[in-house]
């Protein structure tokens, strides 16, 4: 293990110093005169709620962000980071959340791009490809160098920011929640590489809102509250408890309130139904219910979601809605049914990303604040949309603000609340807390619940498991398009999911 | 060699319109047109791999035919070198106003462009004050450079073919080995990724739209010596839809970041010869027009559903 640092004066210290560094977008302050120390050869957590600051500090050390004040100095040198560029050149890189590769240039020239290698005023090719061989090599990759880089997985496409990063022999090394995207093992290989990277020497900071990473590969931990530094950390010495607390402030309401339903009147029914990506689905779910569909990724549930939804259509089968055949050709009728999708991607499906929250939640029922000759009142529009933002406990500044500039949770709960206004009977919801920190998903499970109390038949996909025990009523766990079991919310383990899910013994 | 087919289907088209292309004279016509249509294609190609679209072109070409036969008129003894040299320089002035516009004031390429567009038509006219540059204008030896070449047997590799093949493997060499070549390719895939990698966009935008001015520049002093004339309101006209319908022929991808030199070339090849196929056969400018817009909407569609058939919803 690592042994503690002895603490000497800042001006003598190594490393990456970040120090009072502010930030504001439009009017809003993101960081607030924040300190950080990035220590050669030390794992340093910048953990916080989403919106917390994390991401905008990792990008301000970046150069993506310029600060409005503080400055920031490497081994004791000032450095002025005016762009990616000049931040890049002094050994800093940020490893991103989402990748973004050149799909239709080669594996080995992705990995140089900006920083290709010359012979004379020749890019020399081939040295470009046998270094990018030994980077992979190194990160144990097999890629073809020369083949476009056009259908890599997400995880290949970050192993080709890696090893670009690697070729500008970055010393300080910031990973900005980048484990979201890939699966257990990539997750240990990545662990594995920032390791080694620590054993080299580099200072490296982790932006994660997961505490089992924080407490897997950080030696020191920073936590991050509505832009300010609320407090250091050695891991060693903290606890996940005692960090949560910090990050959220104020205390967790986790206990599932679950109440008895007694309502029996079906909501919602499939029968016998098949379609692209599922066989012979069949469930039913009560008024007030939550039933929770469980599964491993490719097993059938989005696409399951989407045929109720209309988005495509069911080949076979009987679907009902109130006892009322159910039957559309597109989310329009859907909507107009009473059955409402929320779905997993927020920026691509759910978000006019550039619109204000405002136009966001009045969207789809445009029509309810219009007077008779369609005109649209301003007025009507917010004294119904405040209420419902106000419920989710979202954080925004103004009904005007473009939902792009609200943190992913708060992102989420405009999405919400936009089909809640619907009042739909039946309201599908996808993956409703990805990528959503701690403190806006507990306001967002006790909505559903709360939803759910009102006589909503809620169907909940979700990987998270403990979401899916928590709030389910009952669970349908699927696996290759079929629904291979349902448990009630009493009998379902964790354990016992998984093994339906992944074909083990039931 | 299947990724050629719809370049060389044009050239297919062209012959099969009138067999009679095969002979030397045809050749020697469809000669006179290439270099015109390659040498603008090029900046065009590079504009559209870095994501935008420049429409200004035709009449950038317009301005620095002008402004080479007004200092034709001026001097008709100037050295053709230095006449070349006005044309290049005009375009890359107006290009760089594009560039500045698209980069710098971060505007959409199509509004800048099409603003630049009318702009400099309406430049080449102040500059004409009311006035054409008749062929009594243009030393023969400028215009020369259009007619006499290379003799390949009975067909001539005319001066401005020439030209136009020199400046396709410049650009060729730019676009395979240097680092700003292969930005330019990186920034129109992935523009934000290029921006993590330190590529500058500015520098970027700046580049393509200048070198495109430029070729249009250049472009416009071929069109005064293969036409010996110039007048401000059509020198050029149109030509953008031309060049645009070449880059799309030659399957550049039309969001960015993909394109092959060495398919703008075949394209260009087709497209001259469609052009003096249609000419020859006796139909008008009209429906010439009408037939590039119908080709590149369908390579447009070509390019969409392409796209979309990679992406598996």
């Amino acid at each position: 293990m690592v042994e503690e640092v002895e603490s000497k004066g800042l001006a003598d210290q190594t490393g990456l110093i970040a120090s009072g560094i502010s930030l504001s977008f439009g009017g809003q302050k993101v960081l607030d005169s924040v300190d950080i120390h990035l220590e050669p050869g030390r794992v340093h957590a910048i953990t916080g709620e989403n919106g917390a600051g994390k991401s905008s500090l990792a990008k301000v050390i970046a150069g993506i962000y310029r600060s409005e004040s503080g400055s920031i100095s490497f081994n004791r040198a000032d450095l002025r980071l005016k762009d990616p560029r000049s931040a890049l050149r002094q050994g800093i890189t940020l490893i991103h959340q989402e990748p973004l590769i050149f799909p239709d240039l080669s594996i080995g020239e992705n990995i140089f791009a900006g920083n290709l290698p010359k012979r004379g005023p020749k890019i020399d090719w081939d040295l470009v490809f046998q270094r990018s061989r030994d980077l992979l090599d190194k990160l144990g990759s097999n890629l073809d160098v020369r083949t476009s880089a056009g259908t890599l997985s997400i995880a290949d496409q970050q192993m080709l920011e890696i090893a670009a990063a690697m070729s500008y022999e970055a010393k300080v090394w910031i990973f900005d929640e980048t484990t979201a995207p890939l699966t257990p093992t990539e997750v240990a290989r990545l662990f594995g590489l920032i390791n080694e990277l620590k054993q080299q020497g580099c200072a490296i900071g982790i932006v994660t809102h997961h505490m089992d990473e924080v407490f897997t590969i950080s030696d020191d931990i920073t936590v991050l509250r509505n832009g300010k530094k609320v407090v250091q950390l050695l891991t060693q010495n903290t606890t996940k408890n005692e960090v949560v607390s910090h990050m959220v402030g104020r205390d967790l309401d986790n206990q599932t309130q679950r109440t008895e339903r007694t309502d029996q009147e079906i909501a919602f029914q499939i029968q016998n139904a098949t379609g692209p990506g599922f066989q012979a689905v069949d469930f039913t779910i009560h008024r007030g219910e939550i039933f929770g569909v469980a599964g491993l990724v490719g097993a059938g549930r989005t696409e399951l979601a989407r045929a109720i939804f209309g988005i495509t259509k069911p080949t076979s089968g009987q679907l009902k809605l109130d006892g009322q055949p159910y039957e559309v050709n597109n989310p329009g009728e859907a909507i107009k049914a009473g059955v409402v999708l929320v779905p997993e991607d927020r920026r691509g499906a759910g978000l006019c990303i550039e619109q204000s929250i405002l136009d966001n939640t009045t969207l789809p029922g445009l029509k309810r604040f219009a007077s008779k000759i369609g005109i649209l009142s301003r007025n009507k529009a917010i004294t119904t949309v405040l209420p419902k933002l106000d419920d989710l406990a979202t954080k925004y500044q103004s009904l005007d603000q473009p939902v792009g500039q609200l943190s992913g949770g708060n992102q989420q709960k405009v999405v919400l609340t936009k089909w809640l206004l619907e009042e739909p009977k039946l309201l599908i919801l996808d993956e409703p807390t990805r990528g959503v920190d701690i403190g806006a998903k507990a306001d967002v499970h006790r909505q559903i619940r709360h939803l759910a109390s009102q006589g909503v038949a809620i169907l909940l996909i979700s990987s998270d498991l403990p979401e899916v025990l928590s709030l389910s009523d009952r669970i349908g766990v699927m696996r290759k398009g079929e629904i291979v079991g349902t448990l009630a919310a009493a009998e379902a383990t964790e354990a016992l999911v998984v093994s339906l899910a992944s074909g083990g013994q039931g | 060699m299947k990724r050629f087919i719809v370049p060389l289907l044009v050239i297919v088209a062209a012959y099969a319109l009138l067999p009679r292309l095969f002979t030397a004279d045809s050749t020697n016509s469809i000669l006179l047109w290439l270099p015109l249509v390659l040498t603008v294609a090029l900046g065009e190609f590079l504009v559209v791999v870095a994501g935008g679209i420049d429409i200004s072109v035709g009449s950038i070409m317009g301005f620095s035919s002008m402004t080479v036969g007004i200092v034709f008129k001026a001097n008709p003894s100037m050295p053709l070198p230095l006449a070349i040299l006005v044309a290049v320089v005009c375009g890359l002035i107006l290009g760089l106003i594009n560039g500045a516009l698209v980069a710098r004031a971060k505007l959409p390429p199509l509004i800048v462009t099409i603003g630049t567009l009318a702009t400099f038509r309406g430049l080449a006219f102040l500059i004409a004050k009311g006035e054409t540059i008749t062929g009594s204008y243009v030393p023969d030896s400028f215009t020369k450079l259009s007619n006499h070449g290379i003799p390949l047997g009975e067909v001539t590799l005319n001066w401005l073919a020439v030209t136009s093949i020199l400046c396709t493997a410049a650009f060729l060499w730019f676009t395979t080995n240097t680092a700003l070549g292969r930005s330019i390719f990186a920034f129109g895939g992935q523009p934000e990724g290029a921006l993590r990698r330190g590529i500058s966009a500015n520098r970027i935008q700046t580049t393509v739209y200048a070198l495109s001015g430029a070729m249009a520049g250049l472009g416009g002093a071929m069109y005064l010596s293969r036409f010996g004339q110039a007048q401000p309101g059509s020198a050029g006209s149109g030509f953008e839809l031309t060049v645009i319908a070449t880059v799309a022929i030659a399957g550049t991808k039309l969001t960015g970041g993909a394109g092959s030199i060495g398919k703008l070339v075949v394209a260009a090849i087709g497209v001259s010869a469609l052009n003096v196929a249609l000419s020859i056969q006796g139909i008008s400018d009209d429906w010439q027009t009408l037939v590039y817009g119908s080709v590149l909407l369908v390579m447009v569609c070509a390019d969409s559903f392409r796209r979309r058939s990679e992406v598996v919803v």
